[in-house]
């Protein structure tokens, strides 16, 4: 019997045990029958083994596809993921940039093509891009910051700015932006980031700041218009002097000491209406013209004196100011003169129906401050209505007689002054104290 | 007896014109610069004519004409254009005053 026909492990079998298909020890057909029968056997559980090798070979076989297919599904997963990220990141009006920057290509997403109302295909994927698009003021500021930090010399990159619509107008962009991948020795390789469409959102600010300066003119309109009513009256005085003064000339020109007082009292009436004409023409200039300058605080008061004059001396209620003549302070003088009317013209209103009626403003420095105060002749101010006078729309006054905007615009100059405003409860009658922090407050030598 | 008349004006200096312009033979002119102290005046010795200005601490023309006797021949005068007035004044007059229209008024008056 040839080995061919015996398989490998029975005849390996056979070799151990010192035997070989060729030489029978029994009689040849009864061995080789017998060798056929033993073989088969050996060949079944070969194949079982092999088989159970297999199922083995396959099992791993299925674990790498299993593995490769789990791969595949969390990769699936992560697609899904950043496919809803991405909605997220959409409905948030998020795009994002991928930086590469040893080569300074940037996968710019969908959403951020989109933003400008490009299609990824559009545009090509490097820094340049980008650069052409954002707004020549800006580019500057907006690479400078990102050059800081990639160089570790600032720890955010957050940037406002404004980049080109395909369309032509101006898109407000949010940008921020972190460094996600470092090369060994710690210099930046990659920087990604986002980009969000903030231009509703700045419109929105700037109605908001529109708003603001049309409550401020508002208010500065209410006062003037509290002023104006008396302005008619108070022309038409000194032009009803002028007139009739005029007229007596004749009268007195054989009189030189009745005359030259009729000349003064021209003189001294034009010199009023004009005064009178330029507080109004300052007082109204439009709103929102903030000028930070160097300016002396008494006549800043005294310009305020004379601006509420007309109200004062209707009321019988002497305005007084005591402040060093050498204080200046860095403010808007406009902003603070309609702060100051709106403090005196309250405290007019205050004390309308006291026995006792005045108002006094003083000014003095403190070791980390300068403090101006309106004192007026009433009672202090009760702590409830403290809490509410700062609002926006409050008013003690009759429908008509206040806009309740006087204080909450009073403090938000001077909020813009780094001032703050306060009741001072120390004093027996009511005291507004301004603070003024130093650093604005110059003493001239 | 002269034509007696008051003018009231918180502005003094308006006040001493008013005397100067218009005082003459056969008119007398006080003038107050203090409504309250006028009305007390006016309740003392009336006037034949009162020309009072209208804006005034305290008492303002029209709560001064209310307040004076309804004899008297009563002028408001008024730095307001366009003043109303439910006071039935004789006539509302515009400041700066028209001289010559109250040397006319004052003319009606003299017997």
């Amino acid at each position: 019997m040839s080995d061919g026909k015996i398989g490998p492990l029975l005849l390996r079998q056979l070799r151990k045990l010192g035997l070989s298909t060729e030489v029978a020890p029994i009689d040849t057909e009864i061995w080789n029958n017998f060798l056929l029968k033993i073989d088969k056997t050996y060949r079944e559980y070969d194949e079982s083994r092999q088989s159970s090798d297999n199922v083995l070979a396959v099992s791993l076989k299925e674990m790498e596809l299993m593995q490769e297919e789990r791969a595949r599904l969390n990769a699936d997963t992560l697609k899904e993921l950043n496919a809803n990220l991405s909605l997220v990141l959409q409905a948030s009006e998020l795009g994002v940039w991928d930086w590469n920057l040893e080569t300074n290509n940037v996968v710019y997403d969908r959403r951020w093509c989109e933003i400008l109302g490009f299609k990824p295909e559009d545009l090509i994927h490097e820094l340049t891009t980008f650069q052409a698009l954002v707004n020549p003021d800006d580019i500057n500021r907006v690479m400078n910051q990102a050059a800081d930090y990639i160089a570790g010399k600032i720890n955010k990159f957050d940037v406002k700015f404004q980049m080109k619509h395909r369309e032509g107008h101006w898109v407000q962009i949010h940008a921020k932006g972190k460094i996600i991948k470092f090369d060994p020795a710690g210099k930046p390789l990659r920087f990604m980031g986002t980009h969000s469409d903030i231009t509703e959102e700045v419109r929105i600010q700037k109605e908001i700041e529109q708003q603001k300066n049309k409550l401020f003119h508002q208010s500065k309109l209410a006062s003037l218009g509290e002023m104006s009513a008396g302005i008619a009256h108070e022309v038409n005085n000194p032009l009803a002097i002028i007139a009739g003064a005029a007229e007596l000339l004749n009268k007195f020109k054989d009189h030189p000491e009745k005359f030259n007082l009729k000349v003064d009292s021209i003189l001294k009436s034009t010199h009023r209406i004009s005064k009178i004409l330029n507080g109004l023409k300052k007082f109204s200039r439009s709103a929102g013209s903030i000028e930070m300058k160097e300016f002396n605080l008494s006549s800043i008061i005294d310009e305020a004196i004379v601006l509420t004059e007309i109200k004062s001396s209707r009321a019988s209620t002497p305005v007084s100011r005591d402040c060093p003549e050498h204080l200046s302070l860095v403010c808007d003088d406009l902003s603070l003169e309609q702060v100051l009317i709106n403090l005196i013209n309250n405290a007019i209103d205050a004390v309308k129906l006291n026995e006792e009626k005045w108002v006094k403003l003083t000014a003095h420095e403190a070791e980390e401050s300068l403090i101006l105060r309106v004192f007026d002749s009433g009672a202090t101010i009760n702590q409830e209505l403290e809490e509410k006078i700062f609002d926006p729309f409050f008013t003690t006054k009759k429908v008509g007689e206040g806009t309740g905007l006087g204080l909450s615009i009073t403090k938000g100059i001077l909020d813009e002054h780094q001032a703050t405003i306060s009741l001072n409860r120390s004093f027996p009658t009511t005291c507004f104290e301004i603070k003024f922090k130093k650093a604005g407050v110059k003493i001239a030598t | 007896m002269p034509l007696k008349i008051y003018y009231v004006d918180d502005e003094p200096e308006l006040c001493e014109l008013f005397e100067d312009l218009f005082s003459d033979s056969g008119i007398v002119i006080t003038s107050f610069n203090d409504s309250q102290i006028a009305l007390e005046k006016i309740t003392l010795e009336p006037p034949d004519l009162l020309f009072m200005d209208f804006r005034m601490p305290s008492l303002n023309g029209v709560e001064l004409a209310k307040k004076s006797s309804p004899e008297i021949k009563k002028f408001l005068i008024s730095g307001e254009n366009n003043l109303k007035s439910d006071y039935p004044f004789e006539r509302i007059l515009s400041k700066p005053l028209d001289t010559v229209l109250i040397r006319e008024i004052i003319k009606t008056y003299l017997k």
